[in-house]
């Protein structure tokens, strides 16, 4: 069995070769995750370009019209290309992951590395009120934070981003406390820096790694997220194209086997979460390898 | 930790859905109501009086099990979630043991096969699934097996109409066997098989990942090393030391994935029309019904944290340098 | 003697790496006996685990190997896919380096025992379990009926490896290999490990292999030496000789690296080992030999056999006399230094919250003690009795619980962060992991510049002394730009020195800087400080284990036991002639070339890790001299001026040793 044949003596040779260590995946990995995402990125910054059709512009001679010349996808119930929706649906979808996630990493780190440097009871109560966002039911949390303040894209992308903050603080914080007990990190007090340049200087630069590795799998995550609240209607208000909202409209039409109005929306959030989770996957490949 | 975390939870929600834009009680009283009409049904549901005491006469209704009555309804919450919880939790449940048991699977036949074919493929595979929108592989599964190869029940509930059954616990599982109803529990699993297969599709990659890491880890790891320079048999190895040593990081991320499969049940639940415990809640927040949003917030929070109490007991039984 | 269990003969493994091949090992050809325990030193880097991997069946992927590698008279390299299954374990079974890690942490140690009994010895499960418990006794498990039931966690690491080589055992190998047995570990345990394997030799009639970097702490225990150099082997002879008179230059080298209690100095080797993409057409050594010529460069010397079964691979190999220089050290301090001390601590107790102490008890009870200037001060006990408290006490970075620390004027209880980081300029530390102690995002240069840049040094000042200091390390300018991670144990450490050095301290705290070392490169780093040290402007305090060390650095010194300090004065005194039966008994354990002991040498009566708590003198449960009046709490008396004991009973114990 395999278990066992992994340092196996070779079979009768005087000179014989072991077999070669196989090659990491991880770059194939991240190489094939930017190319997905490289495509869709593209789509939606040249959208204009490929298609002839606005995002919210009506074709009154085609409601609910399966895939043809003039609508490579088709069009939905209010006869609006599937095609461009699609397209430009991608600017919202990975445009609001990223942010969402770039302010978790950017908050969640901070506080993390803050209080794992400080420890004692401020440590304790940002560990139990992460404990709390943690706990609170997400689609709860995003529409409560975005409600709170007002619908509207800045405040969904708040609202998102405070979802996946309480992962950012633990692991920062994991990392900091890890780290604190290594040698540099004593030597850079001997050295005389302040407390201040320690976390800053000594600390931080070395607890980034393990945070900024899951970064892309919480971009593909954080982008289901959005396109789940807005399959709820609890997201992107309804004219506009997004994914989510887009594959919710055409739900009661799958079911009647009219399938083209949520399963292209969903095909290409499905590409672009991918490429996500395939970067993510090749990140965390890299970062045990190496 | 279980009981600071689920007060501040209730805290934090409570005054959360508060702030929220949106009056209950315009929402239900008549378009003819005059403000002492209004007034007065404020009243009813304690609405009128200052924020602390809403929370004090909340919470004491809780710790006798009594979560107030839906504004919208007027039935008590509690009947609700009697009726609603188990649907959900016979869903995620199933889902979740399949997904766990998959994952661990995957995960050492990957871990196993490192850098091999084997371990490419499953890994790939299950980040496909990790990559579908739970809502659209729902839909896509309806199509292939309802409409298409009309193999599987449409989207219409949990169980075909016309069938007959008792309500014990609320499971139609457990219901149906209670009470010997073989049509029963047949419609109930047929109309399982699409929803569970769902939920359990997308959370098996982060849980196969963790497996197969962990498994990597420890055949890296000196302790199998000297296992394997001493001659043991791959029998010996495998259950001996490298099966407990790997679960050891399960029950953690586990834990998580279960809290985060009841928290976003909702979303399967509505593809589904299932009438389960996540639509439920997801109708009282657009209603603003604040006693149904509390409770079920409440009701959330706790199976977190009971996940997560009985993660670290696993982790504690099956890792030895852990003491509880 | 019988047919030789393990003959090797032409070996070569080669491993392919991502920057090209590298020659682990080079045409090798050895034979190891029945009963019979052969000792493989070189530094690290040198094949000794390469050879051990390749006689165990566990070379790493991608690696080939050629030659015969025969064991019990069967080549194990033809022999078919069965019998090389069987190899492993009841061939040959490896005694791993880090005992902790090696044994499964999830698993019962009596488990894991059974699992090989079961498996080589054919016992039923049930019958093992009574046989496990023995074995566990054979290697001096006291309680070994507790011990089976226990995780491995639950050991300490002296415990640790004596179950290690029981796992070994139970495999019933023809060939025991032991990879650095003793690194880590207590000299006062050594000696009682490597007994475990010249007894295991003697009754399971197995060849034994130990390797190790330190020729000394091994040569006692072995019937045979041989010497690995850059995956070649360059000596091969009966132990004694070897050590008494080396034939190669190399393990001359390697000899004479080997401080020494009695004042010796150690002498470096310059250099470092290449790495070989091929095997070697040339003496491997050339470019470190003294006594190199021409030849040398182009021609590989055979392995010759010489009298009295020895070999060796040197074409001068005669004309290497057998002396090893001797120089002794010339203290340079003035013990009890002059002027007021700079370091004063008074009564420190150090006490840790339990609540993350991960690394165990660094308790410090009572710790009174003074560093002059111009005065080096070693520290010395066995691990856990808080020596590196000690040293961070003095460097401000663990604040006592109770009694006075004064450094350069600052009193640690009173004084603000402010005060201590000022204190910095005065006051630097070098750590035991050299490689941990640098910041790993951060170049060389951006290390050593770290704490000029906090001492707010006027800037034209600073690239020139961050040369110097480096040039001073012996580490050229092409050294600034890299990480930590590319740099080997004693590059690194030398960094630190720099880093230390740089802002030019009044005292400089070492703790441990060596013990993570091979023995050259240790060697290597002792004549640096020793080169520091002998300029005489500057206070040192040097934390070690290593009493040889201690002695040829140090003017004084302090040994510490649980927190305590019961002996302390004049190095020579100290280490010479001993009176608290502790020192006494570190003193003995230190191994020595010659393999002599005093007869009435000290012996503890329990590991560290057995003791319990005692009333009155804490080193009673161990102590082979106690008796009822030990009972009493012992403090520190002056024996002669500056040499105090904390043992009522010191001159008595002299007496006794003696007349014995």
């Amino acid at each position: 069995m395999a278990l066992a044949g992994r340092l196996r003596m070779p079979p009768g040779r005087t000179l014989w070769h072991r077999r070669r260590p196989r090659a990491a995946i991880g770059g194939h990995l991240i190489m094939s995750g930017s190319l997905l995402l490289a495509i869709v990125i593209l789509g939606a910054v040249l959208a204009p370009l490929l298609s002839p059709w606005g995002p919210e512009e009506i074709d009154f001679s085609a409601f609910l019209a399966p895939p043809s010349a003039a609508h490579p996808l088709g069009t939905d119930g209010n006869g609006m290309d599937l095609w461009s929706r699609v397209l430009y649906a991608a600017r919202i979808d990975v445009g609001i992951a990223i942010a969402a996630v770039a302010l978790a990493v950017v908050s969640g780190s901070l506080v993390g590395g803050l209080v794992g440097y400080v420890g004692g009871w401020i440590d304790e109560v940002a560990m139990r009120l992460t404990d709390i966002v943690q706990a609170f039911p997400a689609f709860i949390l995003a529409l409560t934070v975005s409600a709170m303040f007002g619908s509207g894209l800045f405040n969904l992308t708040v609202a998102i981003g405070l979802i996946f903050a309480p992962a950012y603080v633990r692991i920062m914080r994991s990392e900091i406390r890890a780290l604190r007990g290594r040698g540099f990190v004593e030597a850079a007090e001997c050295a005389g820096n302040s407390r201040v340049s320690i976390l800053f200087r000594h600390l931080f630069p070395n607890a980034l790694t393990p945070v900024l590795v899951i970064a892309p799998l919480n971009c593909g995550w954080a982008m289901l997220t959005l396109a789940g609240l807005s399959f709820l209607g609890l997201g992107v208000p309804i004219p506009q194209a997004e994914w989510g909202a887009m594959i919710s409209a055409g739900a009661a039409d799958v079911v009647g086997g009219r399938w083209w109005t949520s399963i292209f929306p969903g095909a290409a959030l499905f590409v672009s979460v991918f490429g996500f989770n395939l970067i993510g996957e090749g990140f965390l490949d890299r970062s045990k390898s190496g | 930790m279980l009981a600071p975390v689920l007060v501040g939870v209730s805290i934090f929600c409570f005054l959360l859905i508060r702030v929220l834009p949106g009056d209950p009680v315009l929402a239900i009283v008549p378009e003819t109501a005059t403000p002492e009409d209004i007034e007065r049904t404020r009243a009813r549901y304690g609405l009128d009086r200052p924020l602390p005491e809403q929370y004090g006469a909340y919470m004491a209704g809780v710790i006798r099990g009594d979560f107030g009555d839906s504004i919208r309804t007027g039935r008590p919450v509690v009947e609700q979630i009697g009726e609603r919880l188990p649907r959900t939790l016979e869903l995620v449940a199933l889902g979740f043991l399949l997904s766990l048991g998959a994952s661990i699977v995957l995960g050492l036949f990957a871990a196993l096969h490192a850098g091999r074919l084997g371990d490419h493929v499953s890994r790939v595979t299950a980040l496909v699934a990790n990559s579908l929108p739970e809502f659209w592989l729902g839909l896509v599964l309806i199509l292939v097996f309802f409409a298409i190869l009309d193999i599987a029940p449409g989207p219409t509930g949990r169980i075909a109409t016309g069938i007959d059954y008792e309500i014990i616990t609320g499971s139609l599982i457990v219901d149906s066997i209670f009470t010997g109803n073989p049509r029963a529990l047949v419609s109930a699993l047929h109309h399982l098989v699409l929803p569970v297969l769902t939920l359990a599709v997308i959370v098996v990659a982060p849980m196969m990942r963790s497996v197969r890491a962990s498994a990597l880890e420890v055949m890296r790891s000196d302790s199998y090393r000297c296992a394997l320079a001493h001659g043991l048999g791959a029998k010996t190895l495998l259950f001996g030391y490298v099966l407990r040593e790997t679960m050891v990081r399960v029950p953690v991320l586990a834990a998580l994935v279960l809290g985060n499969l009841i928290g976003g049940s909702v979303l399967v639940e509505t593809v589904f029309s299932w009438q389960g415990f996540g639509q439920w809640a997801l109708r009282g927040l657009l209603l603003r019904d604040y006693p149904v949003i509390q409770a079920y917030v409440l009701v959330t929070a706790s199976f977190y944290v009971v996940a997560f109490l009985v993660a670290d007991i696993v982790q504690a039984a099956l890792d030895p340098r852990i003491r509880v | 003697m019988n047919d030789p269990l393990l003959k090797m003969r032409g070996v070569h493994v080669s491993l392919p790496l991502r920057d090209g091949a590298v020659a682990a090992l080079n045409d090798v050809s050895l034979t190891v006996g029945p009963g019979e325990v052969l000792g493989l030193v070189g530094e690290s880097g040198g094949g000794k685990s390469m050879l051990a991997r390749a006689v165990a069946g566990l070379l790493p992927d991608g690696a080939s190997l050629s030659g015969a590698l025969d064991v019990d008279g069967r080549n194990i390299m033809e022999s078919a896919e069965e019998d090389l299954t069987l190899h492993r374990g009841g061939g040959a079974a490896m005694c791993f380096q880090n005992p902790r890690s090696a044994l499964s942490p999830t698993r019962r140690v009596g488990r894991q025992l059974v699992d090989r009994l079961v498996r080589w010895r054919g016992m039923a499960p049930d019958a093992a379990w009574p046989a496990a418990r023995e074995r566990l006794a054979e290697v001096g498990i006291r309680e070994p009926e507790r011990r089976l039931r226990a995780f491995p966690h639950e050991l300490s690491g002296g415990m640790c490896q004596r179950v290690m080589i029981a796992l070994a055992l139970a495999c019933k190998p023809r060939i025991l290999l032991a990879d650095e047995p003793t690194t880590g570990l207590d000299p006062t345990l050594t000696k009682d490990i490597l007994g475990l394997f010249r007894d295991a030799a003697e009754r399971e009639g197995c060849a034994v292999i130990i390797i190790s970097h330190d020729v000394a702490s091994i040569a006692a225990a072995c019937d045979r030496i041989a010497v690995l150099y850059a995956g070649t082997l360059v000596e091969d002879g009966p132990a004694r000789a070897v050590v008494d008179a080396p034939l190669h230059p190399y393990t001359r080298s390697l000899v004479a690296a080997v401080p020494h209690i009695d004042g010796r100095l150690s002498i470096p080797l310059a250099g470092s080992m290449p790495r070989l993409g091929a095997p070697p057409a040339a003496c491997p050594f050339a470019d470190r030999c003294v006594l190199v010529e021409e030849r040398c460069r182009n021609e590989l010397p055979d392995f010759a056999a010489m009298a009295d079964g020895r070999a060796v691979r040197c074409f001068h190999a005669g004309e290497v006399g057998s002396s090893v220089a001797t120089e002794t050290a010339a203290h340079h301090g003035v013990a009890g230094g002059d002027g007021a001390p700079i370091v004063e601590l008074v009564d420190v107790e150090v006490r840790y919250a339990s609540q993350f102490g991960r690394r165990g008890p660094r308790t410090l009870r009572g710790v009174s003690m003074t560093l002059a200037p111009r005065e080096t001060l070693g520290v010395v006990g066995e691990s856990g009795c808080g020596k590196s408290t000690l040293a961070r006490v003095i460097m401000g970075l663990v604040r006592p619980t109770a009694g006075k620390a004064v450094v350069g004027g600052v009193d640690y209880r009173k004084a603000g962060r402010g005060d201590i980081r000022r204190l910095r300029r005065d006051i630097q530390m070098v750590f035991q992991d050299p490689v941990d102690s640098l910041n790993p995002r951060m170049t060389v240069e951006r290390n050593v510049r770290d704490p000029l840049r906090n001492a707010r040094e006027p800037l034209a000042d600073i690239d020139e002394r961050i040369d110097r200091v480096l040039g001073q390390m012996g580490l050229g300018s092409e050294f600034r730009r890299l990480r930590p991670h590319r740099l080997s144990g004693g590059q690194a450490q030398r960094v630190a020195l720099a880093r230390a050095l740089v802002v030019e301290p009044r005292v400089i705290v070492f703790d441990e800087p060596t013990s993570a070392l091979d023995v050259t490169v240790q060697a290597q780093i002792l004549d640096l400080l020793r080169d520091l040290m002998a300029h005489g402007t500057r206070s040192y305090v040097f934390v070690s284990h290593d009493l040889a060390t201690v002695r040829g650095l140090c003017d004084r010194v302090a040994v510490l036991y649980l927190g305590r300090i019961v002996e302390q004065g004049p190095a020579d005194e100290v280490l010479m002639r001993p009176r608290h039966p502790y020192t006494r008994a570190l003193v003995d354990a230190v191994p020595t070339l010659s393999g002599r002991r005093t007869a009435a040498a000290t012996r503890l009566k329990r590991d560290l890790d057995e003791a319990w708590e005692a009333a009155g003198c804490a080193l009673e449960p161990r102590c082979p001299h106690a008796e009822a009046a030990c009972g009493e709490p012992q403090t520190l008396r002056d024996l002669t001026p500056g040499h105090q004991v904390a043992c009522w009973k010191a001159e008595h114990i002299s007496a006794e040793a003696l007349n014995d």
